[in-house]
């Protein structure tokens, strides 16, 4: 083998991938993977922090019972009104992060925002969680609103009662799911709930809250709250 | 990590992704194989960025870390594992573009040898790094990175037959030997 094969190998390659280019929403994927990571290893490190609980205490039990694990009547931070809006849609990046807020305040920092591919997402911090918000418009981003009644059928015929749950509303379906990040090299005491509240409508809010131990939200604190904040401003 | 770290960090992600997803994806033979292994690559790099930074070649430590991941991910996987459809899958129709085809060419042909000599390589020929920087990373002596290169070499130019010759006539200023 002579180094002039060795060349042309090596530019043949080059050319073969010149123009393979990175999908520009990576940074945003790499960034929120890498905070989570990040945060998961300091909230190990120091035993995670009482913070957000003190602060959902005194925000979500407004007018309701005190919180517990998988509690349904923990109220949400701004109801939607009776009367639904005539043209809701997807939040701008900064109306998540002031929604999220909203919902979620108290010793917390502020992410900065990624918007991607029409969808919008929001982070907040804590001393033992994150909670991130994803909002978008099913029918421009998938072609279609989705309709979840197929996602739903199996998860309530199967008891409704696994890791995967579903929750029916007027407005929508909301499929939940809590349990451990499946994420290589994670801290191993990592705890997630999620919850995607797909609406009849199109729009679509994604909550999840991760944490060492425990993830800062219930899944039924956030599937409460996807299902009755109000994320979607009105045009 | 303070603000401007983080700028430094995202200024390398854009600067830097395109060309570790094109090793990423001679390694995995699969464009959404690649870009999950750079993913993880790059979520290393960013929860270790305060150190990288400090050094002189933070690339370097990336696309070390990119290969190691994706050696260590080719051990666990059982030898037969197939994960979907590939890029170079049969069923797939061949791009009438130049250029793409000869990607799927060379694609398909890499994903014919062994891991380690994947990234041989790929790091040699791709990224274009010396014998012992390559032998660094993968735990080689010098003369095992020659030989595989050899090796891997010859496997190449045996599959990749009239497509290579193909390639050849738009470098007229190179001639296999």
């Amino acid at each position: 083998m002579t180094t002039t094969t060795e060349d042309l190998f090596a530019t043949l390659m080059r050319d073969a991938m010149a123009d393979v280019q990175a999908d520009d929403a990576l940074l945003g994927a790499v960034l929120r993977t890498g905070r989570r990571r990040t945060h998961r290893r300091r909230a190990t490190y120091a035993g995670g922090g009482l913070a957000l609980a003190a602060a959902l205490g005194s925000t979500l039990t407004a007018g309701g019972p005190a919180p517990v694990a998988d509690d349904l009547s923990v109220a949400a931070p701004t109801a939607a009104p009776a009367t639904a809006p005539a043209t809701p849609r997807p939040p701008t990046a900064d109306e998540l992060e002031k929604r999220l807020a909203a919902a979620l305040p108290g010793l917390s920092t502020a992410i900065p925002i990624t918007q991607t591919s029409g969808r919008v997402e929001a982070e907040r911090t804590y001393a033992d969680g994150v909670v991130t918000a994803l909002a978008y418009d099913s029918a421009a981003v998938d072609g279609a609103p989705v309709d979840a009644t197929d996602k739903c059928a199996p998860v309530l015929a199967g008891g409704n009662d696994g890791p995967t749950r579903c929750a029916v509303t007027d407005d929508g379906w909301a499929i939940s799911m809590a349990g451990r990040p499946d994420v290589a090299g994670g801290d191993p005491s990592a705890r997630f709930a999620r919850v995607t509240y797909f609406r009849r409508d199109g729009l679509v809010i994604d909550l999840t809250a991760t944490g060492s131990g425990a993830p800062p939200l219930s899944r039924d604190q956030l599937v409460r709250l996807a299902t009755t904040a109000d994320w979607f401003p009105v045009s | 990590m303070r603000p401007g770290e983080q700028a430094e960090f995202e200024d390398f992600v854009r600067t830097r992704s395109s060309e570790l997803l094109r090793a990423a994806w001679l390694l995995t033979g699969d464009r959404t194989a690649a870009e999950d292994l750079l993913q993880e690559a790059l979520v290393r790099v960013f929860t270790r960025w305060r150190q990288v930074r400090r050094a002189d070649n933070p690339i370097a430590y990336a696309r070390t870390v990119l290969v190691r991941r994706y050696i260590d991910g080719a051990r666990r996987r059982s030898s037969g594992e197939r994960p979907g459809l590939l890029d170079d899958d049969p069923r797939l129709p061949r791009s009438a573009e130049p250029d793409v085809a000869l990607r799927q060419t060379l694609v398909a042909a890499v994903r014919e040898l062994a891991p380690v000599d994947r990234a041989v390589v790929v790091q040699r020929y791709l990224l274009d790094q010396d014998v012992a920087g390559v032998a660094a990373d993968l735990g080689l002596s010098g003369q095992a990175v020659r030989s595989r290169s050899t090796r891997a070499l010859a496997r190449l130019r045996h599959l990749m037959g009239p497509e290579l010759a193909g390639a050849l006539s738009t470098h007229p200023d190179k001639e296999m030997p």
